[in-house]
């Protein structure tokens, strides 16, 4: 408390007037400066802190603070010079001197300390200089955001016009994403713009590339521009042809930051290209075809000639016919290969009119060579004529018949001397029927004498002749009658051979029954058992085939003679689709190593004495089979019979002994 | 010759034992007494129309029956037959052919041209001989024989 009091009590000293004297002049000095002073000093920090407040960004703040406070402080010491005029605190005063000074020291130091920072802060000038750069730069920006906002609308104009291409517009940057994708585009790949925006183009369209990708997208970028054909698929899956157009974009430095790529659906037109090179390619090989095969024509001369008769296309046969090679002849007038006076006569002319009226003429005509020999022509003239009707031109056809004529003429002769070979054959035939009548005359005539006077010597004479005259009578006898038996036959198999066949339905049973009952006067007197099958009805010569039964039946007569229980069979059977005719006996048989001579003429497997025979019958029985286009083969064993086999057409396979038994065993 | 004579048979045939053989049936047979042999067709012809050396003949004789061979020297049977029966004065006169030959052309030929009967002579004498016999017996005695008016131009 003594301190308190000390501090603001007077403490024993005199105010400061005194010091003054109490001159009101110096008085008043002192407490009008220090008080304008002070108030001075108080309205500074008020000041700065409304400013400090409202610059709030200002650096330096706690700069401010002491700075405040120290012009606070100063103040107030004047306010205590004041106050010590007439109050005598000196204490209360040097404190406040105290903290003024303290806060002087701390601001001068803080000072000091922030003149650098200080320095760096702009000046005047600069804050000048910079606000011009800010207005223009502000207006820069204005006409920018003008610009930008007259591009945003030319864009949307563009974007609205690429809108109205049937072309597929497509921006990509320089990853090829897609950041544009018009109308075109959607309708061309099936595509909503929203769907597909940032995908990869490529991957999205499975793009395939002409060339290398790389090489496309270098030239695009030295050049600014590529152009190109190129394979996408749609979304449907289907490949669609486009003709690709791809511009560099540039922003403003000129840096590329994309492509547009515009694309046209060229497939119809491809496909349309496609098939119109098809049908020029399939044009050009038929005419390629068509030349070759007027070319490989060697026996025509096949000319085509324009409407006034000057040759436009000359063959190799044209070449070979009439000794021009074609280019000779092209362009030339057609009227040299006629001979002068058929022409001055208007022989082509007439061709000519005659093929434009009629479409075609065809005649024969004589046509002169280059070496100036004529020949014999059969010719064709057609009018050519175009889409609208126009005469266009002609087509004639050559062919030399000289050659043909000369054949025709062979031909001629070759049927005179055929026919004239016919009517030797006839007359030879008339000959042979001569001969063979002559045969079973004049053979048979002396025959019958021998015959005739030997039985009249017998029957008349043999009273006066020994017993060995009568039998050499015998012998003279039966010779006789042997050989009128071998001419007979000889006349039938002569006879055979030159019948004319006539097939016709027959009942073969019924002819097995007339031949049987034909067979001589020994099968009804012997005791003979007949086993005859139901036999087919078949188209054949009946009178040739009841021949062949006479002699085969007749055969198994004879050669069962020796056999107690004679047995005779008839029947048939099917093999191969054909029917097999067969005749059996249980006779003496033949050994089977002789049976090819079993057919041949006058060949005979036992001794006359045993069984008689011309060895013509079964020649005779063979010659009617094969005349029906038959076969005939037979099987035997010695004592165990034989069967004859006969068909009246071919079969499948030879005749075999496999076969025999297998229809002998049915 | 035996122009003068009565003709049963007139017998047309070259060769002699042919001939005889005939001639032996014939006589064996008893139907015909009265044969009358030529050699050829000519002489067969020169008698039946009283020509040549038959000029002389009474040619109201005429045999009751020819037997032609087919095979002659100079006018072969098939040649006499045409000529008989193209004549009216002989066309009614019976005509056989007899002959060796089976041929259907010389049958056929024969019957063409008017043959009366066309027999194949059996090889065996006799079955040659019962022919012959049968013949005769059919045309000598069972046949009646064409009356004068046949042998008269129309």
């Amino acid at each position: 408390m003594d301190f308190l009091r000390q501090v603001f009590g007077p403490g024993g000293f005199m105010p400061h007037g005194y010091c003054y004297m109490w001159n009101p002049g110096l008085v008043w000095l002192h407490v009008i400066s220090d008080s304008l002073i002070a108030l001075s000093y108080f309205t500074i920090p008020f000041t700065l802190l409304w400013f400090v407040r409202k610059r709030r960004e200002l650096p330096f703040s706690r700069m401010f603070v002491l700075f405040g406070a120290f012009i606070v402080a100063c103040g107030a010491t004047h306010v205590m010079e004041v106050w010590n005029l007439w109050h005598a605190q000196y204490w209360l005063a040097g404190g406040l001197k105290a903290v003024t000074a303290l806060a002087s020291v701390a601001t001068a130091i803080l000072l000091v300390r922030l003149v650098p920072q200080a320095l760096e802060l702009p000046n005047l000038s600069d804050w000048a200089q910079a606000n011009v750069a800010l207005e223009s730069e502000i207006h820069e920006r204005r006409e920018l955001e003008i610009d930008l906002r007259m591009s945003e609308s030319r864009f949307r104009e563009q974007a609205e016009l690429l809108d109205l291409t049937h072309d597929a517009v497509i921006v990509r940057n320089l990853r090829d994403e897609i950041t544009y994708w018009n109308h075109g585009a959607e309708e061309l790949y099936g595509w909503r713009a929203e769907e597909i925006l940032g995908k990869v183009t490529h991957e999205l369209l499975r793009t395939v590339f002409p060339e290398e990708l790389i090489e496309i997208e270098v030239e695009t970028r030295e050049r600014g521009s590529w152009e190109g054909e190129l394979m996408h698929r749609r979304r449907d899956g289907s490949v669609v042809t486009v003709s690709s157009r791809w511009v560099l974009r540039r922003d403003a430095e000129g840096n590329p930051n994309g492509i547009l790529e515009s694309n046209r659906d060229i497939s119809a037109k491809r496909e349309a290209e496609e098939s119109r090179r098809q049908s020029e390619e399939r044009n050009h090989l038929n005419e390629i075809r068509f030349r070759l095969l007027i070319d490989a024509v060697k026996d025509y001369a096949i000319i085509s000639l324009d409407a006034n008769g000057l040759v436009t296309s000359w063959n190799s046969g044209a070449e070979r016919m009439k000794g021009y090679a074609a280019e000779e002849m092209m362009g030339q007038h057609v009227s040299r290969l006629y001979r002068k006076e058929d022409i001055e006569h208007g022989q082509l002319d007439n061709e000519l009119r005659e093929a434009a009226a009629a479409g075609q003429v065809e005649r024969e005509d004589w046509r002169v060579r280059k070496d100036g020999s004529q020949f014999w022509a059969e010719v064709a003239t057609s009018a050519l004529r175009d889409s609208g009707g126009e005469l266009i031109g002609f087509v004639k056809i050559d062919r030399d018949i000289t050659t043909r004529t000369a054949a025709t003429k062979q031909i001629e002769a070759l049927n005179l001397e055929l026919t004239q070979r016919v009517d030797e054959l006839r007359s030879v035939n008339r000959e042979l029927e001569s001969f063979s009548s002559s045969v079973s005359h004049d053979l048979r005539a002396p025959l019958r004498h021998v015959d005739g006077f030997a039985r009249i010597l017998k029957e008349e004479h043999s009273a006066k002749m020994t017993p060995e005259a009568i039998r050499y009578l015998d012998r003279i006898l039966t010779a006789a009658t042997h050989m009128g038996q071998l001419i007979d036959d000889l006349l039938n198999l002569a006879k055979i051979g030159r019948l004319e066949l006539r097939r016709e339905r027959s009942q073969i049973a019924w002819l097995v029954k007339q031949a049987i009952a034909e067979l001589p006067a020994e099968a009804k007197e012997r005791n003979i058992e007949w086993w005859v099958e139901p036999l087919p009805e078949l188209n054949c010569d009946a009178r040739l085939l009841k021949l062949i039964f006479a002699n085969l039946l007749s055969n198994a007569v004879k050669f069962t003679r020796k056999q107690e229980n004679a047995v005779i069979e008839v029947g048939s059977r099917v093999t191969d689709g054909q029917p097999t005719i067969f005749v059996r006996d249980n006779g003496v048989g033949f050994d089977m190593q002789y049976a090819d001579k079993l057919f041949g003429v006058f060949q005979r497997l036992h001794r006359q004495e045993d069984f008689e025979g011309t060895g013509i019958g079964l020649a005779t029985v063979q010659r009617i089979v094969r005349r029906h286009g038959g076969e005939i083969w037979a099987e035997s064993k010695v004592n165990s019979g034989t069967t004859f086999f006969f068909t009246l057409g071919p079969r499948s396979e030879a005749p075999g002994k496999e076969r025999a038994t297998e229809i002998e065993r049915a | 010759m035996l122009e003068r004579e009565t003709v049963e048979v007139l017998l047309v045939e070259d060769n002699l034992a042919e001939a005889e053989l005939a001639l032996h049936a014939l006589k064996k047979s008893k139907v015909a007494n009265h044969v009358l042999h030529v050699r050829d067709g000519a002489e067969a012809l020169d008698y039946l129309f009283c020509r040549g050396e038959f000029s002389r003949r009474d040619a109201g004789v005429r045999p009751v029956l020819v037997l032609l061979d087919l095979k002659l020297p100079k006018v072969d049977g098939l040649q006499v037959l045409k000529q008989i029966k193209c004549e009216p004065r002989t066309k009614a006169i019976p005509v056989i052919l007899l002959t060796s030959s089976k041929e259907e052309s010389d049958m056929a030929a024969g019957y063409q041209l008017g043959v009366n009967s066309y027999i194949q002579k059996p090889v065996h004498y006799g079955e040659f001989q019962e022919v012959v016999r049968q013949l005769g017996m059919y045309w000598l005695l069972v046949n009646s024989k064409p009356p004068a008016a046949a042998f008269q131009r129309i």
